[in-house]
Parts: C-alpha cells; structure tokens; sequence
C-alpha cells in the first residue's frame, strides 16, 4: 500500500495490525496506540505527519519503520500550509494576559481511559466571548485542535516538558460571519518588505499600472494561471483592485497588500 | 495586518434596472421632443418644456448616476454599499414618481398626482442620500471624489425640496420671490450641485483610469470645490433676495471652478498613456467640448448685453438644453460604453477570467453602431441647437428625429450589453 503524510494512522491499522507496534516501538509518547479505546479516538484523526508531531519524532523515522513492515513511501509533494499562528497566539495572548481564561486538566481522564472530547467540547460551549480555555495534556491534541478551529475558535499550542498546554480562544461574532476563507490582508509597508524579503519561493514580479481596466485584473489573473507552486506573483498596480480580489478568494490565492501613495500599490499573491 | 474584504461590488441586480429605465426614458423623451418642437421655441416656463426637463433630468440622467454610483462608490470609498434593498427603493419611487411628475407638468395640473409624484422623488433622493451617506462615513479612503460625491448627494436632496416647495408654492403662493426666480434656483442647484457637482467626482476618477494618466495633481479639483459650492450657494441667496450683482458673481466664481476642472481633466488627457480614445471616451470628450458653450452662455445671459436683448428666451432654452442634452447627457452616454459592459462582462465570466480565452467588455456591443449613435448624436444636437436658438420649429423637429435614431441605436447597445450570453469555450 502507498502512503505519505496525510495517510491516516486507521487506514495503516486496518491495512496491517502490525502498525500498532511499530510505531509504538518508536518512542514512549505512541504508547497510547496500544490503549485501544484511545486507539479508537485518536487513530481516525491523526495523519502520519500529525503522528510525527505528537510524539515529537521525525516524520521520516515513522516512514522508515512503516517501510520496515511493507508500507511503499509516496514522497508527497505538497507543501506545508503557511499557517496564520502570529495573528492567533497575540489574540490569546492577550486573553491570558488579563487572566481571561479557564483550566480543564484532561490528564485525569486520560490516565483512567477516558476519552475527554465530550469534557471539553462542553467546556468550550461555555465560554465567553474573548475568554480562551487552557486544556492540559501530555500530547498536542491535533485532531481536537482541527475540530475546534473548524467552528471558529483561534488555537495556540504551548509545550513545557511533557505538559502540553493548548489554548482556545473563542472570537466575537462579527469575525464569525466574515466568510472564513477571507485571505486578503492590508499590511503596513514594512511588513509587506519584510514578508517579500522573507518569502521563500521565487519572486514573479508584474508591472500592470500602464494598462487600461480590466487588461490589469486580466493579466494578474492570466499569470496567476501558469503561476508554480514555488512562485510567488509580486504586482505593481495604481490602486488595490476591488474587482481581482473575489476573483481571488474564489481561486484560493492568499493576498497581501500595501499601499504606498494613492496611485501606488504592491500586491504579493501566492497560493 | 487588517483583513479586507474582498466582495464590496453590488449584485447587478441593483444596478442594471437603473440603465434599463433610463435609456428607456431617454428614448421616450427624444420622441416627444420629435413631436414637441414647440416646447423649445417659446418661453422656458411651459409646460412641455417642464415635462420634458424632469423626465430627462430624473428618469434618465438620475436615474442612471444612481445605478453608475452603487458601483462606483464601492471603488472610489473601498467599502461595501450600506444597503442594496435602500437602492432598490430608491429605484422604483424614482421611476414612478419622474412618470407622475412628467404627467402632471405636461397636463398642467398642479394637484394631487403632481404632488404624490414630488413625494415620490423626495422620499427616492432621501433612500439614496442616506445609504451614499452611511456608506461614505464607512469609508477609511478621504479623497476629494469622496467630498464631492457627498456634496453633490446633499445638493440633490436640496433640489428635490426646492422643487417640492416651488409646486407648493405655485398652487398656494406664499413666498414673496417670483416662480421664476425660484425655478432659476431650483434649476441651478440641480444643475451645478447635483449633476455638474457629481460629474466631477465621478470623471475625475474615472477618466484618468481609462485615459491610463498617471500622477495627476488634485489641486486644480479642492479650487473647483470651493468655487463652485460657495459660488452656489451665494447664487441662491442673491436669487432669492433678488440681488443681481450678487447673482453675477456667483456665476463667475462657478464658471471658474468648472475651468479649473476642465484644466484637470484637460491635464489628464495630456498625461494619457493610452493614446488612442475608444467610442466611448470619443462620445465623452465631444461633451466636454460641448460643455464650454453653456459656460459662455451663462456670462452673457447675466452681464444682458445689449445685442443678444431680443435673444434672451431662445438662449435660455439652448443654455438648459446644451447643458441637459449636450453635455449631461452625451457623457451618460459615452460612460455607458465605460462601465455597463464591464459590469456584465464580470456577471457573465466571474471565475473564468484569465482561464481561457474570453471576450472583452468592449466586445459586449456592436462597435459600429456605438460610431453610428456618436454621429447621429452630435449631427442632431446641432441641429436642435440651431433650431432652438433660431426659434425654428422644423429645425427643433429634424434635430429631435436624428436624436431619437441615435438614441434608439444607443438603446440596441444597452440591450445587447445587458443580454450578452457567455461564448461557448
């Protein structure tokens, strides 16, 4: 069987019970593989590189044991997802800061067998707005961590030894509403350099200012097009162009923008 | 970091209807001024003449800025219009109520129809006030457009009033000024207010992005602003306290400020990165040309010069028409070809575009018709301007024929813009 990072660690076990051991074989923290209830819970929700992540292990050294046992490695060749955790954490932070937030400790519950989802579901039901719950944990509750951002609660992450700590923030109803998918940010002119000078992929750089409308929005989108995966689309345009950035969204292109004067604009754009 | 978002465009919904009605109108208003020759060879206060003017002036030209507007205001503010159900209000109160109010005057019924239609109109302007101005108190973007969009909106609601209180005042008297003198302001108020106040706004955006004119100097527009509104607003205190002097300045301080613009738009055209001006832009810089007679009629219509005595009527009505037809609406005209197709364009190919190979907007209607409408139009309005100021029914009559084909080629336009179908790919 072919897989890659995003197999699920129940999709290994159905495929080969084998798995079971060897993965707990690699390091302590996978013992809970052996646990079958926390099996259950946990095994459907986790993906290798999940896997990797939680019992702090290099991805590779999972696939090398899995190959051991017959599994064919897909190199994968997608790229990791940027993540937004700086905008997440200062939020948070903030709520931890004015010590707005509540505990649950789920070692207890783990220790017994428990599966604590329904705990902190509930936990999470309860709490206020701009209030964030601190759940205590000795693994990083990926899965958890998934289902909560997925109905609208920032997360952040904090290991200190073996104790994990994660953190979710429940947001204000208008940032509800805002359609979830909105990636189009307005920053300040420094961060916009420092995001362009930091970017890791190839600048593609475009000049439409000279062009009459809608040539600008045709030809950002007609780049965009044949745009690779390790290119970012670096434009100089006269004004931000409200018309492009539904476009945009539609295509799940991320967009950053700053505006330098009023007939001077810069946009990166990448996937 | 801010998020933006991205969707601030009005569903076209809102905004085609506007198009519709008033080319519609604009069509029906060159047939009566086919069949009316009349109502611009006697004095300007008739009542063909009155009908005339307020169809065209509310069921077309408002009619279509209001439309143009809800698309332009999200572009120039960067913000989303604050209500779409306001806008379709509006929409319907101002169609019905430009009917009402055309009927009336052309019956010459001072009574209750004309008065629900006024209500009607008032009630449409204050829909549209209060949504521009909810939207633009939204906006982070403080640039002059923005000022004059707001301005003009404020004069629009002044007008509407104005108008109200001259019926009323016409069916019970109890002002002291002339009718006449108050229709002078009320015309004014709605011509360099709202309109001529509006249009710079609007032009002074979008014409540099069409001509492509890069580092334009506002300046010359903050000068226009403030002749032009104070200059207004003491024209009306002299109409109204029946000041001459006072009257003659003002006109002097509002010509300047529209030549102060006239440099801006005239610079932009000189910076032009694109060279060549497309049907629309064509139709659009023959207004701005038409623009500068109006201008000189003005001058001497107040300084009374002795020769034009006996010409004093027939300059009148060839002032207001040169300015509702020759310049107003010439330029709708031309910005029709700018945006509506634009707008459908984005309805019809939205998720497509740069994907596979589409139509333009500038492919959406017929080019050579659009060439057809620009010579029928400027070959007509020269006739019904000769007509008019010669006092020559037959000559106001061949120029209202022309126009109503040029008019009705520009309707075929509209609707094949309208009703364009995605290309099969």
């Amino acid at each position: 069987m072919k897989i890659n990072k995003q197999t699920k660690i129940s999709t290994l076990i159905k495929e080969n019970q084998e798995t079971i051991e060897a993965i707990a074989s690699i390091s302590s923290h996978f013992n809970k593989l052996r646990n079958p209830l926390l099996r259950k819970i946990l095994a459907s929700r986790v993906t290798i590189e999940d896997a990797a992540r939680i019992g702090k292990c290099d991805v590779n050294i999972l696939f090398k044991k899995l190959a051991d046992i017959g599994f064919e490695i897909e190199t994968s060749p997608m790229l990791k997802e940027e993540k937004n955790e700086i905008l997440q954490n200062s939020a948070i932070l903030e709520a931890i800061n004015s010590s707005k937030f509540s505990t649950l400790d789920v070692r207890p519950a783990l220790a017994k067998g428990e599966d604590p989802f329904k705990n902190i579901m509930e936990a999470l039901k309860t709490l206020k707005e701009g209030y964030a719950l601190e759940v205590i944990n000795t693994f990083e509750p990926t899965p958890l961590i998934k289902i909560v951002n997925s109905k609208g609660y920032l997360s952040m992450v904090e290991t200190k030894k073996d104790t994990v700590f994660t953190y979710f923030l429940k947001v204000a109803e208008i940032e509800k509403i805002q359609p979830a998918e909105t990636s189009t940010f307005k920053i300040s002119n420094d961060a916009f350099e420092e995001k362009k000078a930091n970017c890791k992929k190839e600048i593609h750089e475009i000049d439409v200012r000279n062009l009459e409308m809608p040539l600008p929005m045709l030809t950002i989108l007609q780049e965009l097009e044949s745009l690779k995966e390790n290119e970012v689309l670096y434009v100089h345009h006269k004004k931000i162009p409200q018309y492009l950035l539904p476009e945009l969204e539609e295509r799940k292109f991320k967009t950053w923008i700053t505006e330098i004067n009023s007939e001077n604009v810069k946009l990166l754009i990448h996937k | 970091m801010n998020q933006i978002a991205s969707q601030n465009a009005p569903s076209p919904k809102v905004v085609v209807p506007h198009f519709v009605f008033g080319s519609l109108t604009w069509l029906v208003v060159s047939l009566l001024i086919l069949f009316n020759p009349t109502a611009f060879t006697q004095h300007f206060f008739n009542p063909l003449l009155l009908s005339i003017t307020h169809l065209l002036a509310l069921g077309w030209m408002t009619m279509v800025i209001f439309g143009a507007l809800y698309q332009l205001i999200p572009v120039i503010m960067e913000v989303k219009l604050y209500s779409e159900r306001f806008a379709l209000f509006s929409f319907v109160l101002l169609g019905f109520g430009s009917v009402l109010l055309a009927y009336s005057f052309w019956q010459f019924s001072f009574h209750s129809i004309l008065f629900v239609g006024a209500t009607f109109v008032v009630v449409a302007v204050v829909f549209f006030v209060t949504n521009v101005l909810i939207t633009a108190y939204s906006s982070k973007k403080k640039n002059i457009e923005r000022i004059f969009i707001i301005t003009a909106s404020i004069w629009l609601l002044f007008t509407v009033l104005a108008g109200l209180t001259l019926a009323i005042n016409f069916a019970f008297p109890f002002m002291k000024t002339s009718n006449l003198e108050l229709l002078k302001l009320h015309a004014h108020a709605g011509i360099v207010g709202w309109f001529i106040q509006l249009i710079i706004g609007v032009s002074s955006k979008l014409l540099p992005m069409f001509m492509v004119s890069h580092n334009l100097k506002t300046k010359k527009l903050t000068y226009a602003y403030f002749l032009i509104n104070i200059g207004l607003i003491f024209g009306i205190i002299s109409l109204f306290i029946q000041w001459k002097s006072g009257v003659i300045i003002s006109v002097i301080m509002v010509v300047l400020g529209i030549f102060s613009y006239l440099s801006f738009i005239f610079k932009a055209y000189k910076k032009r990165v694109k060279k060549r001006l497309d049907i629309g832009m064509k139709q659009s810089a023959l207004s701005f040309v038409v623009l500068v007679i109006p201008l000189f009629l003005i001058l001497s219509l107040v300084f009374n010069f002795e020769l034009i005595n006996n010409l004093t009527l027939p300059l009148s009505v060839a002032y207001g028409s040169t300015i509702f037809i020759g310049f107003i609406s010439s330029l709708i005209m031309g910005q029709t070809y700018k945006t509506l197709p634009f707008i459908i364009w984005l309805k019809v190919y939205r998720g497509r575009i740069g994907k596979v190979k589409l139509p333009l907007p500038k492919d959406l209607f017929a080019e050579k018709v659009a060439v057809a409408q620009l010579w029928l139009f400027a070959i007509g309005f020269l006739l019904l301007l000769t007509g008019i100021s010669s006092t020559t029914n037959c000559l106001v009559s061949t120029g209202g024929t022309v126009l109503f084909l040029s008019v009705a080629l520009y309707n075929y336009n509209v609707l094949k813009i309208i009703f364009h179908k995605p290309k099969k790919t």
